[in-house]
């Protein structure tokens, strides 16, 4: 079996794609209307919103940046996990039950709908949806590039495809994720999240059991190698130290109320009710898909220090050589499905909601309503971004390496500075106002920007995103207090009171 | 003073704390270096060192954060009616919280200043505490929220009331329908 590995894998991963392309044919027939394409009807169950929150949570990074980062820094990425997966449960009490009910209320179909009936200002609108649109590029193209990355690294091994280059493994994967993007926009993609989802929670149990069994002397002399090496990489901040960690503590547990891929998916329930039993599948998805995160990054780490396993190019080669070394032909096939399942069900949400921003939320704000024939353009909208965030992948990678990274920052610390004040607080505080709102918007994304672009490095590793959301958080309170309060529309306000 | 004033002030003493962090001294040994034998792996270095300036601010810089967390949940749980519970609920797990993670940060100063005290799977107590203590932090908030989904967060009273808003707002929009 282990000379078949790359077929085997490569079987996996084209069973993987059929079925994406099956759900999509199946979703096209139950998408009719704007509110089908962008917000499935609204009408999704416990199951599948829980499951498709939990696997947009956990992209590609988590498969393979996670893994790598844990092997170069130590115990330190943990914080990620666990403040990621704590601060969902922060969420579920601040924000799910408010943005559900003004989806509901308002028939909203993308969260700039709802922020701008929230407000009752189109320019928060606006500002909600440019912010959305810059993540969603920098977001997708890291994506895209994943995905044709792995998928040239299956395919060269095999000698039919032995020569094929990045862009055709653009253009294949691309298209299997625009098909079921565009035929049943976000009804497929919450579909296929589900299917994802359980590809990653397999695929994780199993590496993690995998990954123990790697050393004789299992988590124990893990451990112990680590320690005797560095200790501080075995302490409870690893290599970064406590600063980093609960900067990072910060940007994760709060900023996750601000991740529009993710408050987009749970308005979609259909009955508020039952989102009493959407945390508990998320968190649990979570929980057990970190397990590989944590679980490879460490035995790789040991592995190496033992000179046990040849020193690694990158660490973001954890993952992929602790596959091709230590596991099974088909527990390596399930997991390299589980990464493309990881990368897709994050890159599917991104389309979605980029598309409403450019089809639905800035022709809202700026002319005072959306496209006409609006179904015919959120499908073009996806097909336009996907390629637009593909050219910039491409091109990133070829001529500008800076480009992507730098759209790349709009990412998940952007997401949380320029949302969470607005829709976490905003949505819970009925003094807060449009302008002070637009203010947090508009200073998180300089600030993430400014960090970015002029290569800032703080001192005693607080991320730049840290200081933006705090920023973020202060002016948006600060402005609100200072300024006289706001009237509320008489129907925002009963919403807010319940 | 409301909830939203006291994250108003938390937000305000966090960004303190932050200021102080940037100025503390010490930060050109804060960062990791590479690690002398093996690419792409770096090391800590002596912990009890890079530490020495911001191991209280650090603690600080945490413990604010929880008491913000506790603050934002309590924000965004109903307003009106019952909050049997809640608070007794969330006082206590934020104590805890605080608990374990002075103790966290105590025993990792131990840790670092040489102790070898192992506690489980090979980990340091302070990594223990961290690995074993807080990761069941996000299963304790997810129990939280199932048990008093009912009680806190939508009650049935807000399921009618809610209801009875959208029933409204159709009959306007159908009367607004009718005369345009």
């Amino acid at each position: 079996m282990e000379a078949l590995r790359t077929e085997i894998v490569l079987g996996f991963v084209v069973l993987y794609m059929g079925a994406c392309i099956g759900v999509g044919l199946w979703a096209m027939r139950r998408t009719k209307s704007p509110r089908d394409f962008f917000m499935a009807g609204r009408d999704i169950g416990i199951m599948v919103t829980g499951l498709a929150i939990f696997s947009s949570t956990m992209s590609g990074f988590g498969f393979v940046g996670g893994p790598g980062l844990v092997y170069s820094m130590g115990i330190a990425s943990i914080w990620i996990v666990l403040t990621a997966a704590a601060g969902w449960g922060v969420n579920d009490f601040l924000i799910a039950k408010r943005l559900r009910m003004f989806a509901g209320f308002f028939d909203t179909v993308s969260l700039p709908d709802a922020v701008a009936a929230r407000y009752g200002n189109e320019t928060t609108r606006l500002l909600t949806a440019l912010a959305i649109l810059l993540g969603v590029m920098g977001y997708l193209a890291t994506q895209i590039l994943a995905m044709a990355t792995v998928l040239q690294s299956i395919l060269q091994g095999t000698a039919t495809f032995a020569q094929i280059g990045l862009v055709s493994c653009v253009v294949i994967s691309l298209s299997v994720l625009l098909f079921y993007c565009v035929t049943g926009g976000i009804l497929a993609s919450v579909y296929t999240d589900v299917f994802q989802g359980a590809v990653m929670i397999v695929a994780a149990l199993l590496v993690f059991i995998a990954a123990w069994v790697a050393l004789p002397g299992g988590p124990t002399e893990v451990m112990q190698t680590i320690a005797a090496d560095d200790p501080e990489a075995a302490g409870p901040w690893g290599t970064v130290g406590i600063i980093g960690c609960m900067s990072w503590m910060f940007m994760f547990a709060v900023g996750v109320a601000g991740q529009p891929h993710l408050l987009t998916k749970s308005m979609m329930i259909n009955r508020l009710r039952d989102y009493r039993w959407v945390p508990a599948l998320t968190v649990f998805g979570y929980m057990v898909a970190s397990l590989l995160w944590v679980g490879i990054g460490l035995v790789m780490r040991a592995l190496v220090l033992q000179g046990a396993h040849p020193e690694l190019a990158t660490a973001d080669a954890a993952a992929p050589e602790f596959l091709q070394s230590y596991a099974h032909p088909l527990l390596a096939g399930v997991v390299i499905a589980g990464l493309f399942a990881a990368i897709m069900s994050t890159a599917d949400g991104f389309l979605n909601i980029g598309a409403a921003a450019i089809v639905h939320d800035i022709p809202n704000a700026l002319r005072g309503r959306s496209l006409d024939n609006e179904l015919f353009w959120a499908r073009a909208g996806t097909v336009i971004i996907g390629v637009v965030a593909a050219a910039f992948a491409l091109y990133s990678h070829y001529q500008n390496a800076r480009l992507v990274a730098l759209l790349g920052a709009f990412g998940w610390g952007t997401f949380g500075a320029a949302l969470v004040p607005v829709v976490a607080i905003g949505f819970n505080w009925k003094r807060a106002t449009a302008f002070a709102a637009n203010t947090a918007i508009a200073t998180s994304l300089v600030i993430n920007f400014a960090v970015e672009v002029f290569n800032v490095s703080l001192p005693h590793n607080i991320h730049g995103g840290t200081l933006a959301l705090l920023v973020s958080l202060l002016l948006f309170f600060g402005i609100s207090l200072a300024s006289p309060a706001p009237r509320l529309d008489p129907d925002v306000e009963a919403l807010m009171d319940l | 003073m409301g909830l939203s004033k006291l994250i108003f002030a938390l937000l305000l003493l966090l960004a303190l704390v932050v200021g102080g962090i940037l100025i503390a001294p010490g930060a050109e040994i804060a960062a990791h270096v590479p690690h002398g034998r093996v690419s792409a792996m770096f090391s800590g270095g002596d912990g009890a060192a890079r530490h020495a300036s911001t191991l209280a601010l650090g603690w600080a810089f945490g413990t604010i954060q929880l008491l913000i967390f506790a603050a934002l949940m309590a924000l965004g749980v109903r307003k009106n009616g019952s909050m049997r519970g809640f608070t007794t609920t969330l006082v206590g797990c934020t104590g805890f919280l605080i608990i374990l993670w002075t103790a966290i940060v105590v025993t990792y100063r131990d840790y670092a200043a040489g102790s070898d005290s192992v506690l489980v799977l090979g980990m340091h107590a302070s990594t223990a505490l961290v690995v074993l203590g807080f990761w069941p932090l996000s299963t304790i908030l997810t129990v939280a929220f199932v048990v008093g989904f009912n009680r806190w967060v939508y009650t049935p009273e807000d399921e009618e009331a809610f209801e009875r808003l959208v029933a409204e707002r159709g009959r306007s929009d159908g009367q607004a329908e009718g005369r345009g």
